[in-house]
């Protein structure tokens, strides 16, 4: 029995009211049995097209062959039927039923008088487990769950319907790198039962050390395929980005000045609802930049907010020699942060949508708030100050008075990174999630700034669950897991950056022994 | 958690639109209400140009037509002049105290001969509009407006409020008798003081109990309030409760039906309320808007129209108290004492205290 | 200028609708326009009486879009505005003899700090006590009523009166009619109030686009996790905005208490700070929408009066249905602008399969 196989013919999705063309044109083919990477930056179209393929999604143009016959899908519902299934970004499970009432939902097997019939699912489930590393408690709570077994869950789910083709939506943005492995490993048991996978990405390393091929789109359009173990690389980066990356500035030998830290942090301690700090110590100073590793959700918010001031906190915190109160008072916050961004302090927080820019608004409005502080508005100042930034930071926006929610996510990070680092002369930078979904040339550009600001002396904290962007930024690595920093690396001196001793400190914190 | 989505602001977007919705929905009903009454009010078709037929302009209070009291009374006696003379009655309502005086203007310009005013609320629109218009005569109810071209028509309600007040002083068995006012104003403390004075006449040890819903005029609308007033009269040992509360006297009714022995009764106001609690009614203080009205109208159609104030009372029958069939039995005991009262009241023989009087003297 | 569209749609739907209600009801769309647009525009009185009426609407629908950019509901203009007008009216009756140039000023100023306090509380209890503004706002409300039954029955009463009703203001507190003044209006008690309630317009319009003050509180609004991380203190912008929101709502009452009445008469609020909600959302939360909007709500109320007496089926009411009507269809306008283009979508795909 073959199944599996998928062909795109000539797809086409033209958004509405925009005219948008999501899709233009795409064709591709793919063979049963393999792990298929679907590549492009944001917005280039990858999840669209699968969501096609899933029927969530209609095309205004072309065709979808499954098993070489035509498949129309009203619904997601119709493609389960044919074989199909999705793992989407966000997990849609109940937290407060076991793992096996999830999996049973919507198909359920039931005795007389509608009792459910759990142990004939469990029977089946186990019968037709493809992995090992699948096997959970089928009866624990899915909220008592990490996300890594969380996302288990929801592959079985698939499984127990029988899916054929399995659609990941990335898969690995919440995963640590023992998740990751332990993820693909199941794909690889996937895989070797006769299912095909598609993994949308754009991590590239993970495609080259997991997947059989790769396509790439790049706005809509279909660039390139190919096997993996045909492929260099920089083809694939090219192909992403339509041109070669310029090479990343080179790393400037600093003198670091130990005197004047920019962050002098002892015994900080928090508890927030969404997570807590266990006495924390590190210090951050002028010419060298801190990364600050681990998992989404160890901590590193909490942090963050006690650094600016408006969270709660106990112990010390000084930065740029202003000390920085754990207080209840919102307006006393106000002011320590105030103080904070006139002394020097660049912030690229992490939820740019929400805490870096106003998304109705004008490019050269966002441009220019936080930091004047004139009562009666120069607007025409503004744009010429806006035109300044986006030359700089190549931010591209069909004009100034675009509404900022209509850029690619890196346009609006390069807004903010110009907006924080041009405004003022930047002492310290702060950047969180620095270039989380954001296009390869616009990662390149920010890192590139990044190391101009060290270079030019400024101190640099960077908190990132990008291993591969620390790895590139970082003097020296805090690794944080479970509120507590559980290692440290050095780039020069010691060990070096090691990725298996980093995912291990990632890991260690998170069960808890320290 | 949910509490907070659902007054996010979305939700909040959701509240407003069905707010609107509920609105829309009883602004409509509301008005195929009302297009039924005026149909049934015998207003004919054409426009009120004042044409061969006499028209007459009615100005509602805020109640509306449809409050089964002060305005329903003032249009029922302007419908029965309409088809008594052959005229025709246009009425408006005003939404709120600016809305008076457009309407008033607009009827004396479309040369409208009378215009009646209904309600004490309209004497300030009324003072501006008259001289305005010396050609127009008007009328207003229940206030004097010095012009002359105005007739204000005036109740003398403590006649009709001594007079049930001995009724009640008459038939209580426990010597304690009650009254449940609706807003605070003078004109209730009239009802209630020559109501006093007509209990002490007929049982000099008699006690009174009194009570007011409130002090806005929300107090009008209030049952709740109301039956809880009469159900602590009641406790306290009242047997007969006397009400000028609008519509918050509904609880007043509600209450004396809750005595099981069925030896507790309560006096109506206004219009004729026996038939309310059957049985359970002593009888209702009239105060007859539409007896007035209906004057006004017929002076002004025999020409006879004159300004300045006119009083209505027991000698006019403009006050009354309501006996039919669901009471005659009850008063019919004291029904001889009582005409006595009333002719002495007409007569002069007895001066009933008036609070408007015993204020201007203080 | 585009935005501008879906407003009109808007309300072309909601007069279509209206007419199919007029025709259901055996009337003449016709007949009942014309008669709405001779009550409101026909003649200098009946334009005046617009301008009245739409003058407490346009303090209400300021107030309330004010606090809409701060990104707070503030359903509560009806309360700010009955302490604002009792604050008015004490003033004048206390302080009956403040020589004119003073007197009115003091007592509009009076007005303002009044309706302010009364936001200012709501905003309060936000900050201190996490009480949402919607719950705050209705239960001040409640609170005014029962103030201002106080002062107006009790404290001020005019016992002369049989209306429940304060005693009357100083004279050099009257605002002036526009018919005295300037000779428009005709005998409508059109006055000054709404020449003071186009200048707040104007005023807020230029502190909310030009001015540090007022792009922080839109910033609030719009985005305020972002405002905080720039060091904005939510908490006092929330303040400053519902106050001042509140204060705006505590100027409504002029128009009827300063300029009209001369005195306060229980329940003068009439329901403006409620229309004024509707009045915000129509107007876009724009200031000189609001006004437009405000003078469109104005036009309907004087209109519809005469619809009791020019037409046998249909009564005043009916400009309630009409707002309610307009405001749903401006609310909705998402979801039509959505339905023409599914519409839309599926004709043309019809249409190229028919090729």
């Amino acid at each position: 029995m073959q199944t599996g196989r998928v062909e795109f013919q000539n797809i086409t999705r033209i958004c509405e009211p925009s005219k948008y063309r999501a899709l233009d044109g795409v064709s591709a083919k793919f063979e049963a049995g393999q792990i298929h990477a679907v590549l492009g930056e944001n917005g280039a179209g990858k999840s669209t097209l699968m969501k096609i393929l899933f029927g969530l999604v209609r095309p205004n143009e072309g065709t979808v062959h499954v098993n070489g016959s035509v498949a129309k899908f009203a619904s997601p519902t119709d493609a389960i039927r044919t074989g199909l299934g999705m793992v989407q970004q966000h997990f849609s499970l109940v937290e407060t039923l076991s793992v096996i009432d999830n999996i049973m939902l919507g198909h359920e097997s039931t005795l007389g008088g509608g009792r459910l019939d759990r142990a004939r699912a469990i029977q089946e489930l186990e019968e037709a487990l493809p992995s090992e590393d699948l096997r959970l408690d089928w009866n624990r709570l899915v909220g008592e769950l990490s996300i890594g077994e969380q996302q288990r869950v929801e592959i079985l789910k698939l499984i127990a319907r029988k899916a054929q083709i399995l659609v990941l939506d990335e898969p690995t943005a919440v995963l640590s790198p023992r998740e990751i492995e332990s993820l693909f490993k199941i794909l690889k048991d996937l895989k070797a039962r006769g299912r095909t996978v598609f993994v949308i990405t754009h991590k590239l390393s993970e495609v080259f050390d997991h997947c059989d091929t790769w396509m790439v789109l790049r706005a809509g359009k279909f660039v390139g395929s190919g096997e993996i173990a045909k492929t260099t690389r920089s083809e694939i980066v090219r192909a992403m980005v339509g041109a070669d990356v310029p090479p990343l500035a080179d790393r400037v030998k600093m003198q670091v000045d130990l005197a004047k830290p920019a962050i002098r942090v002892s015994n900080l301690s928090a508890e927030t609802s969404s997570g807590r700090l266990g006495a924390l110590k590190f210090s951050v100073h002028p010419g060298e930049i801190v990364g600050i590793a681990g998992v989404d959700g160890s901590g590193q918010t909490e942090l963050v907010n006690s650094l600016i001031g408006i969270q709660s906190f106990s112990g010390e915190v000084e930065v740029l020699g202003n000390r920085v109160e754990g207080t209840f008072d919102e307006t006393q916050a106000s002011n320590c942060l105030a103080g904070l961004l006139a002394s020097g302090l660049a912030l690229v927080s992490e939820d740019r949508h929400h805490q870096g820019l106003w998304m109705d608004q004008s490019v050269w409005l966002n441009a220019n708030l936080g930091y004047k502080n004139e009562s009666w508005l120069h607007l025409g100042d503004w744009a010429t100050e806006a035109e300044r930034f986006a030359r700089e930071y190549d931010v591209r926006a069909p004009g100034l008075g675009t509404e900022v929610r209509n850029l690619s996510g890196g346009n609006q990070q390069k807004l903010i990174f110009a907006r924080e680092m041009m405004s003022r002369p930047v002492k310290l930078l702060i950047a969180h999630q620095p270039t989380r979904g954001v296009d390869l040339a616009a990662v390149q550009l920010i890192h590139g700034k990044i190391l101009a600001a060290r270079a030019a002396g400024a101190a640099v904290l960077v908190i990132s669950s990008e291993l591969d962007e620390l790895f590139a930024l970082s003097d020296r690595l805090l690794v944080m897991a479970g509120g507590v920093f559980s290692g440290e690396f050095f780039r020069e001196g010691g060990d070096g950056f090691d990725r298996d001793r980093v995912g291990d400190a990632m890991i260690l914190g998170k069960r808890g022994s320290t | 958690m949910a509490i907070r989505n659902l007054l996010s602001k979305k939700g909040l977007g959701l509240f407003v639109v069905a707010g609107v919705l509920v609105l829309a929905a009883a602004g409509c009903t509301k008005k195929s209400d009302g297009s039924s009454g005026e149909s049934s009010g015998g207003a004919s078709g054409e426009k009120a140009n004042g044409g061969e037929g006499l028209t007459i302009g009615l100005v509602l209070d805020k109640g509306g037509k449809d409050d089964k009291s002060f305005n329903s009374a003032a249009v029922a006696g302007a419908t029965r002049a309409a088809k008594e003379f052959g005229i025709k009655v246009k009425d408006v309502e005003s939404p709120d105290d600016a809305a008076f005086e457009p309407a008033m203007r607009t009827f004396a310009e479309r040369g409208i001969p009378l215009v009646l005013a209904v309600g004490f609320a309209q004497a300030d629109a009324l003072k501006k509009v008259a001289p305005s218009f010396p050609n127009t005569h008007f009328a207003i109810v229940d206030a004097v407006v010095d012009a002359p071209n105005v007739a204000s028509l005036m109740f003398e309600e403590q006649e009709g409020s001594y007079l049930v007040g001995y009724l009640a002083g008459l038939a209580t068995k426990t010597g304690k008798v009650g009254f449940i006012g609706g807003m605070d104003v003078a004109m209730i403390r009239r009802f209630l003081m020559a109501y006093e004075a007509g209990v002490k006449a007929a049982n000099p040890k008699a006690t009174v109990f009194n009570g007011f819903v409130g002090i806005t005029s929300s107090a009008w609308a209030n049952p709740t309030r109301g039956r809880e007033l009469a159900l602590s009269q009641m406790s306290q040992g009242a047997d007969v409760l006397f009400h000028a509360a609008g519509a918050s006297g509904m609880g007043v009714f509600d209450a004396v039906e809750t005595d099981r022995k069925k030896a507790t009764y309560a006096i109506g106001v206004d219009s004729n309320q026996n038939g309310i609690k059957p049985g359970r009614v002593l009888t209702s203080m009239l105060k007859r808007v539409d007896n007035a009205v209906y004057e006004i109208i017929k002076s002004e159609v025999e020409k006879k129209f004159a300004g300045g104030p006119r009083s209505f009372g027991l000698k006019d029958k403009g006050i009354d108290y309501a006996v039919d069939d669901h009471n005659r039995e009850l008063v019919a005991p004291y029904t001889e004492k009582l005409e006595k009262v009333r002719e002495d009241i007409v007569a002069g023989k007895i001066l009933v205290p008036d609070f408007y009087k015993t204020k201007e003297k203080k | 200028m585009t935005r501008l569209v879906p407003v009109f749609v808007s309300i072309l739907i909601a007069v279509l609708l209206t007419s199919i209600l007029t025709l259901a009801l055996g009337e003449s769309p016709l007949v009942v326009a014309e008669v709405l647009l001779r009550g409101s525009i026909g003649t200098p009185t009946a334009f005046g009486y617009t301008l009245y009426y739409a003058t407490p609407l346009i303090f209400t629908g300021l107030a309330v879009a004010w606090a809409l950019k701060a990104g707070l509901f503030n359903i509560g203009a009806e309360g700010q505005m009955t302490m604002g007008g009792i604050a008015m009216a004490a003033v004048g009756i206390v302080l009956a003899d403040l020589p004119g140039f003073i007197a009115w000023p003091l007592a509009v100023f009076a007005g303002f700090l009044a309706g302010a306090f009364w936001g200012g509380m709501v905003a309060w209890l936000k900050i201190r006590r996490g009480v949402h503004e919607v719950l705050g706002s209705i239960l001040f409300n409640f609170i005014s009523y029962g103030i201002a039954g106080f002062v107006i029955l009790d404290l001020l009463r005019n016992h002369e009166s049989q209306n429940p009703e304060t005693l009357p203001i100083g004279q050099s507190y009257h605002l002036q009619a526009l018919s005295d003044l300037v000779g428009i209006g005709g005998t409508s008690p059109l006055n000054t109030a709404f020449f003071l309630a186009l200048a707040v317009a104007l005023l807020v319009d230029v502190v909310l686009q030009r001015t540090l003050f007022g792009l922080r509180i839109r910033w609030t609004g719009g985005a305020p996790e972002f405002a905080r991380r720039s060091g904005v203190s939510i908490s006092a912008t929330t303040l400053k905005a519902f106050a001042i929101s509140g204060g705006i709502a505590g100027l409504a009452g002029a128009s009827a208490v300063l300029g009209y009445m001369h005195k306060a008469r229980e329940g003068f609020a009439a329901g403006a700070g409620f229309v004024g909600i509707a009045v915000a959302l129509l107007g876009g939360a724009r200031a000189w929408g609001v006004v437009a909007a405000a003078i469109l709500f104005g036009g309907l109320q004087k209109g519809s009066l005469d619809l009791d007496l020019d037409t046998e089926n249909i009564s005043r009411d009916l400009a309630i249905v009409v707002q309610a009507l307009i405001v749903l269809a401006v609310a909705s306008r998402g979801a039509l602008v959505e339905l023409w283009l599914l519409l839309k979508a599926k004709y043309e795909s019809s249409k190229a399969r028919q090729v």
